[in-house]
């Protein structure tokens, strides 16, 4: 089976998922599928019209689906909630994609009609050579402007330090750890991808709050992690942005 | 094993009247270095006072500890833990963002916004929680505005105090007159609830004056593009997962203390057992967690029910209250007296272990004298809540606000509170006790 680009809608189409996979399919080179769940006819008619994609109006659930297709990459449509909402209704695109590990997927964010500024993130002990590899491949291969980014999560030693050790001494020791973190994360990335220098942005903090809201400030339109990042879920949520998740 | 003495004894003052004096020596004292901010700081002023009092031997440890009302505690530590994980969430950010948004940052509108919000949410909430709630957002909004923000803050606990008094489970001493008083939740909806709508309007218009005059209410951004970046510029750092066990556990809090009576649970058990839970939910780190819990305030508190229950032991509160049932001579009268002085002793020592003395001395009355004493009842709430307002140490809230402010490095003066506070207390405590006297008056009893 040829590799393809597979777009799920259920209940509502968002013009802006079929614009980013427009964009990716033509970089790609990819089949375009649109399985649709409790959407009317005519708004089907209105896709097949508009763009050379197949819509397939399908009853069968989506991890079926996923199942009999094995795209290379999925796009899911994430409607806009204030967070105090996100807090008690899930969308059933961000339930799908913590429900498995399996595929890639692209949650495209209500209101981003083009990608354009990406955030990639790898940490030192979860993000496998296969994630860092394929990731920066697609990034590279879509044209997008990515930047890496890593996050160290500093609060679990920081308690442990203070107590132990005087300010001064707690907060040099922090420091070189941070450090540390980093030059492991940048030496894994250099050695994956065979490159002399890797520019990538240290942050601090927990990664579920920080990274999200890093993105949200600093204007990002994507944010790329792996299935095997533990607080995926987590993150997901706290995102405003549109969020990758690729296989590890 | 030798006979042990207390100072007291030693010094031959270990009478019943000698101990009386004293006590409200050492009372006077305390307060004094309370007021007197600039040399003593308020916590230890307190604690010495309630130590004192047991190093001497006026009250035994136990009769000191037994005084530390163990509600308030345990609701101002599980309250200050579920505020204190919302907070982590950024569920406040997210908020302030969003009332930043609706008042387009006019000082006027976010003060009648927070004021209204916090009457209407304390009538239903303990004053503390809602403080502890709304203070937050308030600061965090004028902060990023640079309003200065303690007017704001004593209009938003005065707010309180006020919301507070409408209901039985609005303030404490409300619990206590509806408990020994046997009132249900109704007989306060009928009573005091009307009351307190028009004294709301009357408070708030005296604090928006005040504060119009002391030119509190003016923009400190005039320049419409820099106020449009700051209100849509504003991005939240927030974790909504953690927000949503946060919300569910405040949720099921705020059920269980409408529905404590009917469990037979007090609201500071309710606090505490669903702030534990929330910390195993959530895996915090409890110690970063208890990192914004308000110890100097629980001090505090520890160490004013040590003096305050001083008084208690020695008598002085049973004299007083029948000081003051001796000058009442028939309902009506009765409502002003009882409410005002109920107010002023509010305004100066806790209102809690005065309404309570008071409560008994009423139930007294209620067999001795020959008119209905109900009214009296109405008039003791009326005047033991909003008399809270007078200075910052006459309510819970108060001293609460107090330190939530302190922590972003303002300060609420003794004085600053008075300024503020003692116009309005008036004005409500006025108008409130009025409202009683001509509802009676008109309809009768």
């Amino acid at each position: 089976m040829t590799e393809n680009l597979l777009i799920l809608f259920k209940e509502k189409i968002f013009n802006e998922v079929l614009s980013v996979a427009k964009d990716i399919s033509t970089k790609f080179q990819l089949k375009v599928k649109v399985y649709t769940q409790d959407i009317p006819q005519e708004e089907l008619e209105k896709i097949s019209q508009k763009r050379d994609f197949d819509v397939v109006s399908s009853a069968e659930d989506f991890e079926t689906i996923l199942e009999k297709e094995r795209p290379f990459l999925t796009l899911l449509p994430r409607p806009k909630v204030s967070p105090i909402v996100h807090a008690f209704v899930k969308p059933w695109s961000e339930k799908l994609v913590e429900s498995t590990d399996r595929w890639n997927f692209l949650l495209v964010e209500q209101g981003m009609e083009k990608i354009k500024k990406v955030l990639l993130y790898v940490d030192r002990d979860t993000s496998s050579d296969n994630y860092i590899r394929s990731t920066y491949e697609f990034l590279k291969k879509w044209g997008v402007d990515f930047e890496f980014v890593t996050v160290f999560d500093e609060r679990y030693f920081e308690l442990l330090i203070k107590k132990e050790h005087p300010e001064q001494e707690a907060k040099e020791l922090l420091g070189r750890m941070f450090e540390d973190y980093i030059s492991a994360v940048r030496e894994k990335i250099k050695k994956v991808l065979q490159l002399e220098k890797v520019e990538i942005i240290p942050l601090k903090g927990e990664v579920r709050k920080t990274l999200p809201y890093f993105a949200r400030v600093h204007k990002y339109d994507l944010l790329v992690i792996s299935h095997a990042y533990e607080d995926k879920n987590e993150l997901i949520e706290n995102s405003e942005t549109s969020v990758a998740v690729f296989k590890n | 094993m030798g006979e042990h003495h207390t100072i007291l004894e030693l010094l031959g003052l270990n009478t019943p009247t000698a101990k009386y004096w004293i006590s409200i020596g050492l009372f006077l004292a305390t307060y004094a270095m309370i007021i007197l901010e600039k040399f003593f700081h308020r916590v230890p002023a307190a604690l010495l006072g309630g130590a004192l009092a047991i190093f001497i031997g006026l009250v035994t440890p136990k009769e000191a500890w037994e005084s530390i009302d163990h509600n308030t505690m345990f609701l101002l530590v599980g309250m200050m833990v579920i505020v204190s994980v919302l907070i982590e969430s950024g569920f406040f950010s997210i908020l302030s963002n969003w009332a930043l948004r609706i008042t387009k940052g006019d000082p006027l509108k976010i003060l009648l916004v927070f004021t209204f919000l916090t009457a209407f949410l304390s009538a239903f909430l303990d004053n503390v929680t809602t403080v502890l709630f709304m203070v937050p957002i308030l600061l965090q909004m004028l902060i990023k505005l640079r309003i200065n923000p303690i007017p704001y803050v004593i209009a938003t606990v005065l707010a309180s105090n006020i919301g507070g008094t409408a209901t039985l489970i609005g303030d404490p001493p409300n619990i206590i007159i509806g408990s020994l008083g046997h009132f249900t939740f109704n007989d306060f909806i009928v009573n005091l609830t009307p009351i307190i709508i028009i004294t709301h309007i009357f408070g708030t218009i005296t604090f928006v004056l005040y504060m119009k005059w002391r030119g509190y209410l003016e923009r400190k951004i005039t320049d419409e593009r820099e106020l449009k970046e700051i209100i849509e510029g504003q991005k939240a750092e927030y974790d909504i997962p953690l927000m949503r066990k946060g919300l569910i556990i405040f949720g099921i809090t705020l059920l269980l203390f409408f529905f404590h009576h009917l469990i037979g649970l007090e609201p500071g058990t309710v606090a505490l057992t669903m702030a534990s839970i929330l910390l195993l939910w959530t895996k915090l780190n409890p110690e970063k967690v208890f990192e914004r819990v308000e110890w100097g305030t629980l001090m505090f508190f520890v160490g004013l029910f040590m003096v305050i229950g001083t008084l208690e032991v020695t008598g002085v509160f049973e004299d007083l209250a029948h000081f003051v049932a001796g000058i009442v001579k028939d309902a009506l009268s009765g409502i002003l007296i009882i409410g005002g002085l109920s107010a002023i002793i509010s305004g100066i020592v806790d209102n809690i272990p005065f309404t309570m003395a008071m409560s008994y001395v009423l139930l007294d009355l209620q067999q001795s004298v020959h008119f209905n004493v109900e009214p009296l009842w109405w008039a003791l709430a009326l005047g033991a809540c909003l008399g809270g307002n007078l200075t910052i140490i006459g309510a819970s809230a108060n001293v609460v606000a107090a330190g939530l402010v302190e922590k972003e490095g303002y300060k609420i003066s003794f004085f600053d509170f008075i300024k503020m506070g003692t116009p309005v207390a008036m004005v409500t405590v006025f108008v409130a006790l009025f409202l009683l006297w001509l509802k009676y008056l008109i309809f009768g009893y």
